[in-house]
């Protein structure tokens, strides 16, 4: 049974905006996959596409470092934060836990359908956008535990031991 | 050439916009890959995103009044988002111009093939023509855009009952 409340930022102009345009983002992307694995699209295509998207992120979005510490800084933005009523219970010179205790694409996904294997399906498919961005990095990504997975909160460790 | 740079520049817009570029980065991946496999992203990628339009009506109100529905359309956030403006309205009509589009904002940063950002910006256009479906009162169409050159993106919406 999936749990997705945030509990935090609740009336939060910002966050509510923030948690909207993912949400919205969520919708894009559900149908455009439905609507792709319905021509014959595989879940390999749509892995690839997002690990690209991913990739870019890395190279584009964040400072190329070596530092996990630094990466971390840059990644964890006051608006995904926000947005993903987000923590970071661990970070050392060798591993970032992001833990989030909203998701926004889940979210979206849940007003499309009830069908909670195809929803951990996606979102699995969806963590390649980090995983994209790790490889560019030369670092890992565990995924511990998932809100699609009905675990009530995701718990992504990146790590440089790869 | 496309040209198309944002203007507003509060903290709030700003922080929105990248969240929109961030849509068009997966949204381009998505449809770029699919269709360098050979799929065919005008037949799948428009339902998908009609899908999207259509489920969106929860958002507009009930009406046949256009003056009200654009204002639901152009609310505060989407009008500093897009950088809208109201060119034209009257009870029939009514002309808006976005100034500026996030999506467009990341697409140009990922490709020059002119004809791709054409397509996919009209198949991204779907999510308004899919709204618009669900309203028997008012027609939409899309007139010159960003993506072409143009520019603004020109959106014309009529009342037809």
């Amino acid at each position: 049974m999936i749990k997705n409340k945030p509990k935090n930022y609740i009336g939060d102009v910002e966050a509510e905006q923030l948690r909207a345009a993912s949400i919205n983002r969520g919708k894009w992307i559900y149908q455009i996959v439905k609507a792709g694995l319905e021509v014959g699209m595989k879940w390999g295509d749509i892995r690839e596409a997002i690990r690209k998207a991913g990739a870019y992120k890395g190279y584009n979005s964040f400072l190329r470092t070596s530092d996990l510490k630094k990466f971390a800084k840059a990644f964890a933005t006051d608006a995904l934060i926000k947005t993903n009523d987000a923590k970071i219970p661990v970070l050392t010179d060798n591993e970032f836990v992001w833990e989030v205790n909203y998701c926004p694409l889940v979210d979206a996904w849940m007003q499309y359908t009830d069908d909670e294997e195809f929803i951990a399906k996606l979102c699995d498919t969806c963590m390649e956008i980090d995983r994209g961005t790790m490889d560019t990095y030369g670092w890992s990504l565990e995924l511990k535990e998932t809100i699609a997975g009905g675990d009530g909160k995701c718990t992504i460790c990146m790590r440089k031991d790869k | 050439m496309i040209k198309n740079t944002p203007s507003i520049d509060e903290k709030l817009i700003v922080k929105l916009r990248e969240a929109n570029e961030n849509r068009g980065l997966w949204y381009y991946y998505l449809l770029k890959t699919a269709k360098d496999k050979g799929y065919d992203i005008e037949k799948f990628a428009r339902k998908g995103i009609r899908k999207v339009g259509k489920s969106n009506r929860y958002k507009y109100p009930d009406t046949t009044d256009l003056k009200e529905f654009v204002e639901a359309f152009m609310d505060d956030i989407n009008r500093k988002l897009f950088e809208m403006e109201l060119v034209y309205i009257d009870d029939k009509e009514a002309r808006i111009e976005f100034h500026y589009c996030p999506m467009t904002g990341m697409w140009t940063k990922l490709t020059e093939d002119q004809k791709f950002l054409e397509q996919i910006c009209d198949i991204a256009m779907d999510v308004d023509r899919g709204l618009f479906d669900t309203y028997n009162c008012f027609e939409f169409s899309l007139g010159k855009t960003i993506c072409d050159g143009h520019k603004t993106c020109e959106i014309c919406i009529k009342k037809i009952k």
